[in-house]
C-alpha cells in the first residue's frame, strides 16, 4: 500500500515536470505597445520602414556632419557656450568631447545592415515583394552604409567595421578597429555591389524621393568622392563622368545660369542636386536646427548664438570675391540690389555695404543665407519654416572633384581641369581662371596653384555645406611623390611626418605645411604656434574615438594621438 | 445540496427519531439547536433543528456506525452512537471548558507550508506573536510593529502618513532589482507590484503606500524566513527574505466580539533653527558682495545690480510690497501642525463544529504633521471555513481595503518652506500690518520663479503655505482579495499515513486613482503657463491571479522514521495597466477635474504583464526527531526570462540535530531545547517586467512620406537568472526553560547580478542592453537573539529580549561596462562608485579641511609641504575646480598635490551600511486578572542602528550660502575675517566650490531609539463578569520618546533609496513624530 502511494506521488510529480513544455508557451508574453523583433520582417513595408529609418538617422546626423565638416576648416567658428565645439575647432579634443560621438552614424549603419540581412528573407515570404523592388532597397541600404563609412573614415581614419546586423546579445559587440584601406575597400565593394544589381533607380515616382533617396547618381557621386579621397584619380574621373556626361532624360545637370543658382537651395530638389536630406515642415511638422547653428542675420558675430559664425578670414574672402564679381559684371555704382553671383546670395550682405562702381565696402553683418532665405532680393524674405534640405552631393561638387583628380593626374590633364574650374567661376560671375586656349598661361601653372584654385572654388561654392575640412585634409594628405620636384616645402628643414598609406609605402606629404598654414590662418580662437605643433602629428587630423565606446569595448584602441 | 441528498435517503428508508433538547441549569427547551446524523468521517448525512419547545424529528438514513450529534452555539456539543433508538432526550451543558479545549488545539503540532513541524526545521526562521506587541502598543502598520523585533530585519520608517517603509533582510544582495522582501499573507504571496514597464507619469512607488494595507489588529503572527533554504518554498520571489503574515482566523465557540480603539497625539521633534528676516538679508548681501569682489567690481554688474536694485531686500517704504517683504516668517512653522491618529477595529468570531467565521472591520484616520497630509484606511474582511467532513473542508477569505491618502501636490513643501526668504510674508498684508486672507505669491522675485514639477518635487520658487493649504494630491486605492481554498485528505488505512491535497485560487485586485491639483495661488505662474491651475488625474489597475496545488504526504514508519513529502505547482499571472492625463488653466479649485474647457497638458498610459510557473518538491526525513535531513528543489519559469533560460532550478538542503532529544540527555533538566542546524540553498532573481528580453521595433517618425521604424531594444538571448547561494549555520538553545538563545551565521554569494540598462559599444547601433548578467557580491553576517525570563512568580513576571545583527556587504566583482559613476564636478555632488572589495552604498568625495584663513594659506603646496611655483617663479594658488580660492573659501585636501581640487582628489568617505542593527524589549507584569486589582504591565521596545553614515544634504542646503535659499543659524558662525575660528566658509553668491561633496556633510547617523514605552492595565475578572466582558484592558503608550544619537539632522532614521546604487541622503523629509496614545481593548 505504502509503496503504491509513493509511486503515485512520483508519477504525479513526473507529470508536473512533463507539463513544463506546455508552460513554456503560456510564458510567452508579447507587449501590446511594441513590435517584437521576431514578428518583424514579414512584408515589403517592413523593409521600406527600416530603409526610411536609415535616412531618418542620416538626417539626424546633419548637425554632427556640419560640425565635423566646418569647425576645423576655419570658415566658421564657435564663439559662445558650445564648449565641445570650441575644443574641436582648436584641435584640443578629448575622447569625452560629445562631438566625437559617432553613435548616430553607426545607427545608420545598423539600419542598412538590417535591410541587407533581412530584405532577401522577406522577399521569400512576401509574394508581392518583387526581386527588383528588393534589390532597389538593397541599393539604398548599400548607399547608406557606404556613405556612413565614408564619413567615419574621413573623420576617424580607423573605426570598427560592422557589416552584420545585430539581432541579439549573442553577437560579438566588442570589435577592434579596421584599417583605413579595409574600410575604403568595403565602401567600394558596397557601391559596386549596388550598381551590379542594376536595380539602382535613376528616378522615383515622387520628385522629393528622386533627390532624397539613393539613386544611381548618388552612388556614382559617393564613389567619385571616396576614390578621390583614396587617390584613385582615374576611377574618380570615370565615376564623375558618369554623371557629367550622362544622357538620361531625367538626370542631375549643372545649372549654368548665374541667376538660377539660388534654386539649388530654395525651393530645393533642383536639377543640380544629386542627393539631399529632406525636410518638409508641411508634411512632417519637423524643423531642422540650421537657424540655431548659423547665427541669425543682424546679430553681430560677438553675440551670435549658433556654433557656425563666419570667421574674419572668410569674411575678407567673401568681400574680395564680391569686389571681383561686381567689377567683372560691370555692375553700376550704388545698385547692390541687383544681386548676382554666389557671394551675394550665399551670404547676405547688410544694407551698410556699398559699391561705388570700382570699390566694394562690405557691411558689418553677414550671415549664411543658403538655409534661410526664399529669394535673393532682400533679407526679409525668409523661409516660413526652418526646413531647408541639406545637400550631400550636387553636380558642381562632382565637377570640382573631377578637376582635382585631373590636377593630381599630372600636367597633361591640367587643361581639362582648368576648363572645369572656369565653368564654375563663370557661373559665379567671375572671369576665367586661365583661358584654356592660352597655352603659355597654362604652362606657367604648377600643381599647387591649381590645387589651391580648386580649393578656393570649393570653399566659396560650398560655404556651409560641410565640405571645407575634408578639402583641406585632402590637400594635407597628398603624397610628395606626386608633387613636382622642388615644390615640396617640407624639404626645407621641417621634420618629416611619415605616413603609411594603403599600398603606397612610406611617403612624405607634399602639402602638409601648406595645409597647416591654411588652418592656422583661418583659425581665430587659438594660437598658430599651438596649431602648428599639434597638427605636425597627422593623427591629430582625425578625431578621438568616443570615450563611452573605449570603456565599453575592451578591444577598441584609441587613436594614437589621443591615447 | 447535501441536505437534499440526506433527505432523499431518509425518505427511501423512512426511519425517524424524535426527541427534546434542554439546556442544563435553567432546564428550558432550546430553540434552534442542530441535530444531525453523521458518519464515521464526521460527514453530515442529514439533520434538523429543534422547534420552539426544543422538539425535533430526525430522519435517519441507512448506514453503519452512524452517530447523532446535537449542538448549539455556546453550549457543549454532544454525540451519541446510533443504535436504532427512536427517541432521544438530551441536556446540553454550558461550554465553559471550551476555551481550554481551544488552547489544547492550538498546542497541537503546527506544520509549515511544507508540512514540516518546528522540530523538523533545518533553517533559520523567527516568529513574532502580534498579540505580544499590539496588545500593549497598537501600531498603525506592520512595519512599525516589527521594527527592532527581529534580528537581521532592518526597517526604516517614513514620517508622513502612509509613507512607504523600507525593509531589508540580511542586507542588500542585488544591484538593480528591488531589495524588498516578499510578503506572504496566510500562505499567499502578495503579488501585486508594478513592473519596470510601468509608466505612471505622476506617481511613484511611494504613492502606493504601506504595501500591505492590512490592519495590524487582524494579524495573528509574523514570521521571518531568512536563509535560502527557508525561503526556497516560495521560489525566487523570496530571494530577499520572506515575511510570513498569518491573520486571525475564526474560532469554534460562542460568538465573541472584540473592539479596540486607540487615539494618539503626535508632536514633531524640534526643527533646525533658521535665520530670521534681518539675519537673512545681511547674509545674502554679504554673499553677493563677496561674489562681486571675487569677480572684480568691473565685471560684476549683475551682482551689483542685484545688490542695489533688489527691492525685496531693500528696506524701501515706497516699494509696493514693502510690508510683504519686511516681516519675520517662520515658514516651516506655517506648514506644520499638531496631528493625531485614531485607530479603531472591531471583530467578531465564532462558529460550530461545521463552520467557523471571523468578520472584521477597521477604521484608521492618520493626520500628518505637514498641513494637508492625511491617510484614512477602511478595512473589512470575512473568513469562513466550512468542514464538509473530517476529510474535506473549504475556506474562503474575502477582504477589502479602501485607502485614501491626501498629500500636497508636490513633495517638497517642507524643504521649500525652509528655503523661503524669512522676510517675506505668506499672505498679503493689510494696511495695519496684519495678515490678509489672500496669499502673497509673486510670479518672480529674488528667489526666482516656479519652474515646474519634476520627480514629484516643485522646482524653483513657490509659496509653500499656499501649496500646503490649497494644493492636493489625493490617492485612493482599493484592494479586493478573494481566496478560495480547499483541502482533501485521502482515506489511507494506516493511522500514521496522511496524504492531503490542497489547492487555492487567489485573486487580488488593486485599483488606484490619484488626483492632483496644482493651484496658481501657490505657484504664482502666469495663466498661460502649463502649470497654472494644473490638474492631473491618473489611474492604475492591477490584477493578479494565483492558482496553487499541493500534495502532502506524511508517514511514520516503525515509529521512528518520519517522512514528509510535498509537491507544489503554482501559477501566477499579474497584469497592470495605467493611464493619466493632465490639463491646465482650469478655472478654479472647484473645477479641477480634467474637463473640457481647460487645455490638455499631456496624457500617457502603460501596460505590463507577467507570468510565472513554479514547481516545488520537498522531502524531509527525521529519525526519532533527533536527526533531520531535508531537501527542496524548485523549478521556476518566468515570462520575463528569455526562451533559452526561462526555467531556473534552485535546490536547497538542510540538516539539524536536536540535542535535547538524545537519550543521554533524557535525564537532563537544564536543557529544554538544543538544536544545531545547517542549510545550504540556491535562489534566483528575474527582471520584474514581463517581456524585457524581447527585442522590439518602434516607430521613429517619418522621412518625407515614408514611415520610419527602427529597433529600439536588442533581443536578449543570453539573459540568465541572477543566482545566489547561501549557507546558514544556526543554534537554538533554551536553558532551564528560562534563557533562550538563537545564533546564526550566514554567507550569501550572489553572482550574475542583473544589471539594468547596461551601456554597450555604440557601434552596435544601440546604446544599451535592457539587462545583462554581470558582477558578483557577497553578504556575510551573524545574528543573535537572547530572551531571558528574569523572574516568573505568581504575581510578578519580567522578561527581556535583545537582538542584534551584523551584515557585511562586499562587491566581489564589478559588473562589466559599469557606468553608474556619473560624477560631474560641482557643489553638492558625490561620486557613485562601485569598487571591488568595498560595500555597496559607499560614499566618495573630498576631504574637508576647514577654511583658508589668509592668502598664504591658499598657496598650493607639493607633497613635501613646499610652496609650488610656476615657470615664472610666481606662487601657485590653490584652485577648487577652475576657480581660484581666496581666504574664507572651503579647503579640501589636495590628495595628489597638483594644486587643483578635482576628480583626482576624491577619496572613500565611508558607507551607509550599519555595522550593527537590532533592538530589544523589556516586559514587566504584576498581578493577574484573578486578583482584585487586575494586571499591570509595562513594556519598553527599542531599536538601534550603529555605524551607518548618511549624507546630511538637508544641512548642506542650509549651510551652502550659495543661492537665495534661507540658511540655518549655523551660518552666523561663517568666516568673515582672518582669524575667525570656524569651519564654515564665507558666503559666496552663485560662485566657487564651497560645498563640494565632502566629508563635511557625511555624518554618522547611529542611534538608539526608545520606540515605545507602554503601560497597560487589564481589568480583574470579577469586574468583567459583572459587566459581561471576556476581557478588558486599557493602555497608555508613548512612541519615539527618546532618541540617543550624535547625528545633527532632525532624524537619524534616514530612508533608504529605492535602488541600491543610489546614495543614502537625508533630504529632511518629515521626521517620525513623538506620539502619545491611549486606548482600550474589549472582548465580550
Amino acid at each position: 500500500m505504502k509503496i503504491k502511494n509513493i509511486s503515485k506521488v512520483t508519477l504525479l510529480s513526473l507529470a508536473l515536470s512533463l507539463s513544463l513544455t506546455s508552460c513554456n508557451d503560456w510564458l510567452n508574453l508579447t507587449p501590446d505597445n511594441e513590435q517584437v523583433t521576431e514578428d518583424y520582417w514579414q512584408s515589403k513595408e517592413d523593409v521600406e520602414s527600416v530603409v526610411a529609418s536609415g535616412y531618418y538617422y542620416m538626417r539626424q546626423a546633419v548637425p554632427t556632419v556640419i560640425a565635423w565638416g566646418e569647425l576645423r576648416g576655419g570658415d566658421f567658428y564657435n564663439l559662445g557656450s558650445g564648449y565641445d565645439a570650441t575644443k574641436m575647432q582648436d584641435f584640443d579634443m578629448l575622447s569625452s568631447n560629445q562631438l566625437c560621438n559617432y553613435s548616430k552614424i553607426y545607427q545608420i549603419i545598423s539600419m542598412a545592415n538590417s535591410v541587407l540581412k533581412y530584405a532577401p528573407e522577406v522577399q521569400a515570404k512576401d509574394n508581392t515583394y518583387y526581386l527588383s523592388m528588393m534589390q532597389s532597397h538593397l541599393c539604398e541600404a548599400y548607399f547608406q552604409r557606404a556613405w556612413a563609412y565614408s564619413l567615419l573614415v574621413k573623420n576617424y581614419k580607423e573605426v570598427p567595421l560592422i557589416t552584420d546586423a545585430y539581432v541579439n546579445d549573442d553577437a560579438e559587440m566588442n570589435l577592434p578597429k579596421a584599417s583605413e584601406s579595409q574600410i575604403i575597400a568595403q565602401i567600394k565593394e558596397d557601391i559596386e555591389a549596388a550598381l551590379a544589381t542594376g536595380a539602382a533607380k535613376g528616378t522615383y515616382e515622387e520628385d522629393w524621393q528622386t533627390k532624397s533617396r539613393a539613386t544611381k547618381w548618388a552612388l556614382y557621386a559617393l564613389m567619385a568622392d571616396i576614390c578621390l579621397w583614396n587617390h584613385d584619380y582615374d576611377e574618380c574621373i570615370a565615376y564623375a563622368n558618369r554623371i557629367i556626361e550622362a544622357s538620361d532624360a531625367i538626370r542631375p545637370v549643372f545649372i549654368a545660369e548665374t541667376g538660377n543658382w539660388y534654386e539649388i537651395f530654395y525651393p530645393g530638389l533642383s536639377n543640380e542636386s544629386i542627393f539631399e536630406l529632406y525636410w518638409d515642415y508641411n508634411t512632417e511638422g519637423i524643423n531642422n536646427n540650421f537657424t540655431s547653428m548659423f547665427p541669425t542675420l543682424g546679430t553681430t558675430s560677438g553675440s551670435a548664438s549658433g556654433i557656425c559664425n563666419f570667421t574674419e578670414a572668410v569674411k575678407e574672402k567673401i568681400a574680395l570675391e564680391t569686389q571681383s564679381v561686381l567689377s567683372n559684371l560691370e555692375i553700376p555704382s550704388g545698385t547692390l540690389e541687383q544681386r548676382v553671383g554666389r557671394m551675394y546670395l550665399t551670404s547676405f550682405i547688410s544694407s551698410s555695404a556699398s559699391w561705388n562702381g570700382t570699390q566694394f565696402t562690405p557691411g558689418a553683418n553677414i550671415a549664411l543665407w543658403k538655409y534661410r532665405g526664399t529669394d535673393v532680393v532682400d533679407a526679409t524674405t525668409v523661409r516660413i519654416h526652418n526646413d531647408a534640405n541639406f545637400i550631400l552631393y550636387r553636380v558642381a561638387d562632382i565637377m570640382l572633384m573631377k578637376a582635382e583628380a585631373l590636377v593630381m593626374k599630372g600636367q597633361a590633364s591640367w587643361k581639362s581641369a582648368v576648363a572645369v574650374i572656369n565653368q564654375i567661376r563663370n557661373r559665379a560671375g567671375l572671369p576665367d581662371f586661365v583661358n584654356v586656349n592660352d597655352d603659355d598661361a597654362l604652362n606657367t601653372l604648377d600643381q599647387y596653384t591649381l590645387l589651391s584654385e580648386v580649393l578656393d572654388q570649393r570653399e566659396m561654392e560650398f560655404l556651409g555645406e560641410a565640405h571645407r575640412w575634408y578639402d583641406i585634409l585632402r590637400l594635407a594628405r597628398y603624397d610628395a611623390s606626386f608633387a613636382p620636384e622642388g615644390t615640396v616645402e617640407d624639404n626645407t628643414g621641417v621634420s618629416y611626418e611619415t605616413y603609411r598609406t594603403s599600398g603606397f609605402g612610406e611617403n612624405v606629404f607634399a602639402y602638409k605645411t601648406k595645409a597647416i598654414e591654411l588652418i592656422a590662418t583661418y583659425n581665430q580662437t587659438t594660437s598658430p604656434i599651438q596649431l602648428q605643433s599639434v597638427l605636425q602629428n597627422s593623427w591629430a587630423w582625425y578625431l578621438p574615438l568616443p570615450e563611452d565606446d573605449i570603456t565599453t569595448n575592451s578591444n577598441l584602441k584609441q587613436n594614437p594621438y589621443y591615447e | 445540496m447535501l441536505f437534499c441528498f440526506g433527505a432523499t435517503v431518509a425518505l427511501a428508508q423512512n426511519k425517524t427519531m424524535t426527541g427534546t433538547v434542554i439546556e442544563e441549569g435553567i432546564n428550558e427547551p432550546i430553540y434552534g439547536a442542530n441535530v444531525v446524523v453523521i458518519n464515521q468521517q464526521n460527514r453530515t448525512l442529514g439533520g434538523t433543528i429543534t422547534d420552539l419547545d426544543g422538539n425535533f424529528v430526525l430522519n435517519v438514513p441507512e448506514g453503519k456506525n452512524l452517530r447523532i450529534q446535537i449542538s448549539f452555539i455556546g453550549l457543549k456539543t454532544q454525540t451519541f452512537n446510533y443504535t436504532g433508538q427512536s427517541k432521544l432526550n438530551v441536556t446540553l451543558s454550558s461550554d465553559s471548558k471550551l476555551l481550554s479545549d481551544v488552547e489544547v488545539v492550538t498546542k497541537a503540532v503546527t506544520r509549515s507550508e511544507l508540512g514540516i513541524t518546528d522540530i523538523q526545521q533545518t533553517s533559520s526562521t523567527q516568529k513574532v506573536q502580534m498579540a505580544e506587541i499590539t496588545e500593549v502598543a497598537p501600531v498603525a502598520s506592520i512595519e512599525e510593529a516589527l521594527q527592532g523585533q527581529m534580528a537581521g530585519v532592518d526597517i526604516v520608517l517614513g514620517g508622513d502618513p502612509g509613507a512607504k517603509s523600507s525593509i531589508r533582510i540580511r542586507g542588500v544582495s542585488t544591484l538593480s532589482s528591488s531589495a524588498e522582501p516578499l510578503v506572504v499573507v496566510d500562505g499567499i504571496p502578495t503579488t501585486v507590484s508594478f513592473g519596470d514597464d510601468f509608466s505612471f507619469s505622476d506617481a511613484n512607488e511611494d504613492d502606493f503606500g504601506a504595501l500591505l494595507n492590512i490592519s495590524p489588529a487582524d494579524i495573528e503572527s509574523i514570521e521571518v524566513l531568512k536563509d535560502a533554504a527557508a525561503t526556497s518554498i516560495y521560489g525566487t520571489a523570496g530571494s530577499n527574505g520572506v515575511l510570513l503574515i498569518n491573520t486571525k482566523q475564526g474560532k469554534t465557540g460562542k460568538t465573541r466580539f472584540n473592539f479596540q480603539s486607540k487615539f494618539s497625539a503626535k508632536e514633531e521633534p524640534a526643527t533646525i533653527p533658521l535665520l530670521n528676516g534681518k539675519q537673512y538679508i545681511s547674509m545674502v548681501e554679504d554673499a553677493i558682495w563677496n561674489a562681486a569682489n571675487a569677480k572684480g567690481l568691473a565685471f560684476a554688474t549683475s551682482e551689483l545690480n542685484l545688490l542695489f536694485n533688489t527691492k525685496e531686500l531693500l528696506r524701501d517704504p515706497s516699494y509696493r510690497y514693502y510690508r510683504e517683504y519686511n516681516v519675520d516668517t517662520d515658514w516651516l512653522d506655517e506648514v506644520r501642525q499638531n496631528a493625531w491618529q485614531w485607530d479603531n477595529s472591531f471583530s467578531m468570531t465564532g462558529g460550530g463544529e461545521k463552520a467557523t467565521y471571523r468578520l472584521s472591520f477597521g477604521f484608521l484616520d492618520d493626520v500628518g504633521t505637514t498641513v494637508g497630509t492625511e491617510a484614512k484606511r477602511i478595512t473589512a474582511g470575512a473568513k469562513i471555513t466550512y468542514k464538509f467532513s473530517d476529510r474535506f473542508r473549504i475556506y474562503t477569505d474575502l477582504s477589502y481595503t479602501d485607502y485614501d491618502k491626501d498629500a500636497n501636490a508636490v513633495e517638497n513643501v517642507r524643504s521649500r518652506a525652509q528655503a523661503m526668504m524669512p522676510n517675506q510674508s505668506p499672505y498679503l498684508m493689510n494696511e495695519d500690518g496684519t495678515r490678509s486672507s489672500s496669499y502673497f505669491t509673486p510670479e518672480n522675485n529674488f528667489q526666482g520663479n516656479f519652474a515646474g514639477v519634476s520627480s514629484n518635487n516643485g522646482q524653483g520658487n513657490f509659496n509653500p503655505v499656499a501649496m500646503a493649504n490649497e494644493s492636493y494630491k489625493n490617492t485612493r486605492e482599493r484592494t479586493e482579495k478573494i481566496t478560495i481554498d480547499w483541502e482533501y485528505k485521502f482515506p489511507l488505512k494506516q493511522q500514521w499515513q496522511h496524504l492531503t491535497y490542497e489547492g487555492y485560487v487567489n485573486m487580488n485586485m488593486k485599483t488606484s486613482t490619484s488626483k492632483t491639483f496644482l493651484p496658481q495661488v501657490a505657484t504664482g505662474v502666469l495663466w498661460t503657463n502649463t502649470n497654472a491651475n494644473r490638474s492631473t488625474e491618473a489611474s492604475s489597475d492591477a490584477f493578479s491571479l494565483q492558482f496553487y496545488n499541493k500534495l502532502l504526504y506524511v508517514a511514520t514508519i516503525a515509529e521512528k522514521h518520519n517522512i514528509v513529502f510535498t509537491a507544489i505547482a503554482n501559477l501566477t499571472n499579474t497584469h497592470s495597466s495605467s493611464a493619466s492625463n493632465a490639463t491646465y488653466a482650469n478655472v478654479s479649485l472647484n473645477l479641477s477635474d480634467p474637463i473640457v474647457g481647460s487645455i490638455v497638458g499631456g496624457a500617457s498610459s502603460g501596460d505590463s504583464e507577467n507570468r510565472k510557473v513554479r514547481f516545488t518538491e520537498s522531502l524531509n526525513y527525521a529519525y526519532d526527531n533527533r536527526y533531520v535531513l531535508s531537501a527542496v528543489v524548485t523549478e521556476e519559469g518566468n515570462s520575463a526570462m528569455g526562451k533559452n533560460q526561462r526555467f531556473g532550478v534552485f535546490p536547497a538542503f538542510g540538516a539539524s540535530w536536536n540535542l535535547d532529544r538524545e537519550h543521554f540527555m533524557e535525564n537532563q533538566e537544564w536543557l529544554t531545547q538544543g538544536k544545531f542546524r545547517g542549510s545550504l540553498g540556491w535562489s534566483g532573481n528575474a527582471p520584474s517586467s514581463g517581456y524585457s528580453y524581447l527585442g522590439a521595433y518602434s516607430s521613429l517618425g517619418t522621412y518625407g512620406s515614408m514611415s520610419a521604424i527602427s529597433p529600439s531594444r536588442m533581443q536578449l538571448d543570453k539573459l540568465k537568472w541572477e543566482s545566489s547561494r547561501e549557507w546558514d549555520l544556526g543554534l537554538d538553545l533554551r536553558i532551564l526553560d528560562r534563557y533562550g538563545l538563537t545564533i546564526d551565521y550566514y554567507d550569501k554569494y550572489t553572482k550574475d547580478c542583473l544589471m539594468e540598462k547596461v551601456a554597450i559599444p555604440s557601434t552596435s547601433g544601440y546604446t544599451q542592453l535592457k539587462y545583462m548578467n554581470s558582477g558578483e557580491m557577497s553578504n556575510k553576517g551573524y545574528e543573535i537573539r537572547l530572551d531571558v525570563d528574569i523572574f516568573k512568580t505568581k504575581m510578578w513576571f519580567a522578561k527581556i529580549s535583545v537582538n542584534a545583527a551584523r551584515n557585511i556587504n562586499k562587491v566581489e566583482k564589478i559588473p562589466t561596462n559599469w557606468t553608474a559613476e556619473n560624477y560631474s564636478f560641482g557643489n553638492g555632488s558625490y561620486a557613485v562608485r562601485i569598487v571591488e572589495g568595498d560595500p555597496i552604498g559607499s560614499f566618495y568625495g573630498y576631504r574637508y579641511l576647514g577654511v583658508y584663513q589668509n592668502a598664504e594659506d591658499t598657496y598650493a603646496r607639493d607633497a613635501s609641504g613646499n610652496v609650488m611655483r610656476d615657470f615664472n617663479g610666481d606662487v601657485v594658488t590653490m584652485k577648487n575646480g577652475n576657480t581660484q580660492v581666496y581666504a574664507g573659501d572651503a579647503k579640501y585636501e589636495d590628495i595628489n598635490h597638483d594644486g587643483v581640487i578635482n576628480e583626482q582628489d576624491i577619496v572613500y568617505l565611508g558607507n551607509s551600511n550599519p555595522t550593527l542593527t537590532g533592538g530589544g524589549s523589556f516586559n514587566l507584569k504584576y498581578g493577574n486578572t484573578k486578583t482584585s486589582f487586575g494586571q499591570f504591565s509595562f513594556t519598553v521596545n527599542c531599536n538601534f542602528r550603529i555605524g551607518q553614515k548618511v549624507i546630511n544634504s538637508a544641512r548642506m542646503n542650509l549651510e551652502a550660502m550659495y543661492g537665495t535659499a534661507n540658511q540655518s543659524t549655523a551660518v552666523l558662525q561663517r568666516w568673515r575675517k582672518e582669524g575667525d575660528d570656524t569651519d564654515i566658509p564665507r558666503a559666496l553668491y552663485g560662485m566657487g566650490y564651497n560645498y563640494l561633496g565632502s566629508d563635511r556633510f557625511v555624518e554618522d547617523a547611529s542611534y538608539l531609539r526608545i520606540k515605545t514605552m507602554s503601560l497597560s492595565w487589564a481589568m480583574p475578572k470579577k469586574w468583567m463578569d459583572r459587566a459581561g466582558l471576556q476581557s478588558c484592558s486599557i493602555f497608555f503608550t508613548g512612541y519615539d520618546l527618546f532618541t540617543f544619537t550624535g547625528y545633527s539632522g532632525q532624524n537619524p532614521e534616514v530612508s533608504l533609496p529605492s535602488k541600491p546604487t543610489k546614495l543614502v541622503s537625508d533630504g529632511n523629509t518629515t521626521p517620525v513624530s513623538k506620539r502619545f496614545a491611549c486606548g482600550v481593548n474589549l472582548t465580550f
